[in-house]
């Protein structure tokens, strides 16, 4: 490296490098953007442009990167062992040397940024299919890009170009704002479904490793018969059952939308006629999907089921962590079992149980696909990023194949699912505590 | 003057799927207010088991524990509640555990642990318990002690670790300290330190110590008192003086020749224990060390001595009836 141009007191090992996660990300985002750009049917400069700018700044950064570059064993400070450094802290730059999990994460976030910021200007924007109290002019950013509800007339089955960036479905609807909406729905599921498994699992786990015994048994045993049963048949059966009642509540509603017009038209006789025709099966099927909407069951239904690999961690966790010596010594300090839990256990438990529940997300987002893939799950009108391909998969044929109706919701998922694993794996080295802390 | 801590015949025994381990089989320990107790023994002869027991932190059901007596400030612990027990535990009576590596939590900053005893005890505020163990990390020799408050204990050594330990043991002024091991997980020069630190506490703040250990050297160093434990027995017990002058029981006489002395002449005895350590389940009939003995004799294997003072010496016990200055002499 004698022929850098750079001083040697510029040089830094990867992980403390300050450019080297610019570099790594840029050069995500450049395949990224040059992929999307590429599949544009109608040629336009400017993306091409800002395609040629991203990878020149990314090959300058990588440059600077390379040039400066220090071999990771020989630190380039002396090591600040005495200063109050935390083991979060040491867990971050563990993280930090994981040069995938660093970059996923911040392709995820941008994902997650995006498709969370759709759905907050569809809720700032009150738009109720087709019914906008603020109407937006066709072709504005808004309507294009943004609104996953508007039908662009004339506008059906457009395969990508830069007015409809992913295209557009059957109704001419722009499929760039359904994947952002969908891709919504898909990490609300995942994200409340992991927390639903994590709290059964957590205090399932933890309440039979620490009781121990005879409880400890039994509760590891009905894990053990939990783990036999068919899973995602429970699932599709729950599903099936929470749609058979939508169907009736579906039902019900439209003779209630019946009696109000009638009653607007002041024919009483015909109300009391109607009224007397809503059987009682109705009105308890109409309750029950006003209080469970179906994104609900599917959390629920979901996380009933994946439960059962977090309590088996948290259970060996625990009964290795009660009998550590520390747990012991603060005993020994008249520390109550409260404390003990609280304040000596769950600490020393929230490493793998993050680390878990990042692995947890992929997998609940795509039994969420799977779900809503043969057709339970989420409906119309919302959609997620399973529903969004399965509609792609209807809509392609081989004589006009609309290959993007599927493409991009699937590469939105898989992408999700690749950052997710590499996240999880990063985390899982960076929160061992066994590992080297240099 | 009373005692400090009076156990008479403690029990502890596992149940396990090989038969009842009998870990403690009846001892009785006396420490008097700034007393030093030295408990002495190879590995797995009980010593950790009769110090948790009497910390009170052997779980009850599985084991089974039975005294006569556990009195500790004249208040009978053998049938205490678990809250009573919290109430004695890091406030009268303290412990000090044999890995300084492991006995801290690695998620909490050494400030922190320091202040729990002083938070669960004295409910102490946070602002307090903080100046508390600024001066006990002080106390215990640790400088820089107000930045050292918010490290972690992997930033610490094995010794300053063991110190931070003893702090933690000494925060609410306890009247006594066990020991199990202190030194053991360490190297040599910070055994001297820690034991140096023990007996200055000893000095400057009456605290009692009854202080666990399979080195002989350690508690000749540091105990007025040694009780010599095998298999879960007493076997000898008297003044550390004279159990290093003159060992009467054949298994203290072995403890003391296996440990290298800087007189020895070169080349000269230097003896291991020969055999192993019983096993617990299925104790002999007899004397438990009759198997490894040297002065073994007939009726050793018959029935097991109990402990009753040497002739010419009241303060002392053995549990042995051969007499080595003239093994026919047999009792
Ligand atoms: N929880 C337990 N269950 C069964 N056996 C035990 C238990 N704790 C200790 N023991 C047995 O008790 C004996 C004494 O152990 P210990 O007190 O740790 O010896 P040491 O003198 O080395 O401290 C050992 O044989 C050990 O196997
Ligand atoms: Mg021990």
């Amino acid at each position: 490296m004698s022929s850098s141009p750079f001083p040697a007191r510029f040089r830094r090992p990867w992980n403390e490098h300050p450019l080297s996660l610019p570099a790594n990300v840029l050069w995500v985002f450049t395949v990224l953007l040059a992929t999307g750009v590429g599949l544009l049917s109608d040629f336009s400069i400017l993306a091409w442009l800002a395609v040629v700018g991203m990878t020149i700044a990314a090959t300058g950064v990588t440059w600077v990167v390379r040039s400066t570059l220090d071999s990771p064993n020989v630190s380039s400070k002396p090591s600040d062992v005495m200063k109050g450094t935390s083991l979060w802290k040491d867990a971050l730059r563990r993280w930090r040397r994981h040069q995938m999990a660093t970059a996923s994460s911040v392709v995820l976030l941008t994902i997650a940024l995006a498709c969370a910021s759709q759905h907050a200007l569809i809720h700032l924007v009150p738009i109720a299919m087709n019914q906008r109290t603020i109407d937006f002019a066709p072709d504005s950013f808004f309507s294009l890009h943004i609104d996953h509800t508007r039908t662009h007339e004339g506008h059906t089955y457009q395969p990508p170009s830069s007015r409809h960036w992913f295209g557009t479905d059957s109704l001419g609807r722009d499929l760039f704002a359904r994947t952002l909406f969908g891709g919504g729905i898909s990490f609300l599921v995942g994200l409340v479904g992991t927390l639903v498994s994590v709290a059964i699992g957590v205090s399932w786990g933890a309440t039979a490793g620490y009781a121990g015994g005879r409880i400890d048994t039994w509760m590891m045993r009905a894990v053990d018969i939990l783990y036999g049963l068919p899973f995602l048949f429970l699932v599709i059966l729950i599903m099936t059952l929470v749609n058979g009642l939508g169907t009736i509540a579906s039902k019900a509603e439209q003779r209630y939308a019946e009696i109000e017009m009638n009653r607007a038209q002041g024919d009483l006789a015909q109300v009391a006629a109607l009224e007397e025709k809503i059987t009682a099966e109705e009105r308890t099927a109409l309750w029950m999907t006003r209080l469970f909407p179906p994104i609900v069951v599917v959390f629920i239904a979901i996380g009933l089921v994946s439960w059962l690999t977090m309590a088996r961690i948290t259970r060996g966790q625990v009964l290795s962590l009660r009998e550590r010596e520390f747990v012991t010594a603060a005993r020994a300090i008249g520390a109550g079992p409260l404390r003990i839990i609280f304040l000596h256990i769950v600490p020393n438990l929230l490493g793998p149980v993050i680390v878990y529940s990042t692995l947890t997300i992929p997998e609940i987002m795509l039994s969420e696909a799977f779900l809503s893939f043969i057709g339970l799950g989420i409906s119309e009108p919302s959609c997620s990023w399973g529903t969004l391909a399965s509609e792609g998969l209807a809509g392609i044929n081989v004589i006009k194949p609309r290959w993007w109706l599927m493409f991009y919701p699937a590469a939105a998922l898989s992408i999700s699912l690749f950052c997710l694993n590499f996240i999880g794996d990063g985390l899982r080295d960076a929160l061992d505590p066994k590992g080297d802390r240099r | 003057m009373t005692a400090l801590l009076d156990v008479v015949n403690l029990r502890t025994s596992f149940p396990t799927p090989s038969g009842l381990v009998r870990a403690v089989d009846g001892v009785n320990l006396k420490v008097e207010p700034g007393g030093s107790v030295g408990i002495v023994g190879e590995s797995g002869s009980g010593k950790s088991v009769l110090s948790l027991t009497i910390m009170g932190l052997v779980a009850c059901p599985p084991a089974i524990i039975t005294a006569d007596k556990i009195e500790f400030e004249g208040r009978d612990l053998s049938h205490a509640s678990q809250a009573q027990w919290r109430g004695v535990r890091g406030n009268r009576l303290a412990m000090i555990f044999q890995d300084p590596m492991t006995s801290l939590n690695p998620f909490l900053t050494v400030g922190d642990q320091l202040a729990e005893p002083l938070i669960v005890h004295r409910q102490a505020s946070a602002a307090d318990a903080r100046n508390k163990a600024k001066e006990l990390l002080q106390r215990v020799g640790i400088p820089a002690a107000s930045e050292r408050l918010d490290a972690y204990p992997h930033q610490f050594s094995g010794g300053m670790r063991q110190r931070v330990m003893i702090a933690m043991a000494m925060a609410c002024e306890p009247a006594l300290i066990i020991a199990d091991e202190p030194t053991t997980a360490l190297d040599v020069t910070v055994q001297a330190q820690i034991l140096d630190l023990m007996r200055e506490i000893r000095e400057s703040a009456g605290t009692a110590f009854v202080l666990i250990t399979h080195d002989m050297g350690v508690a000749a160093g540091f105990c007025d008192e040694i009780n010599v434990m095998y298999a879960g027995r007493v076997v000898e017990r008297g003044s550390t003086r004279s159990i290093f002058r003159d060992p009467r029981h054949p298994y203290t006489k072995a403890l003391l020749e296996s440990v290298p002395r800087l007189d020895d002449p070169p080349g000269g005895r230097f003896l291991p224990i020969p055999g192993q350590p019983p096993d617990l389940t299925s104790l002999p009939v007899g004397c438990s060390y009759a198997p490894r003995c040297r002065w073994v004799q007939p009726g050793c294997l018959e029935t097991a001595p109990t402990l009753v003072p040497v002739e010419n010496d009241p303060a002392r016990t053995k549990a042995c009836f051969v007499d080595m200055a003239d093994p026919k002499g047999q009792v």
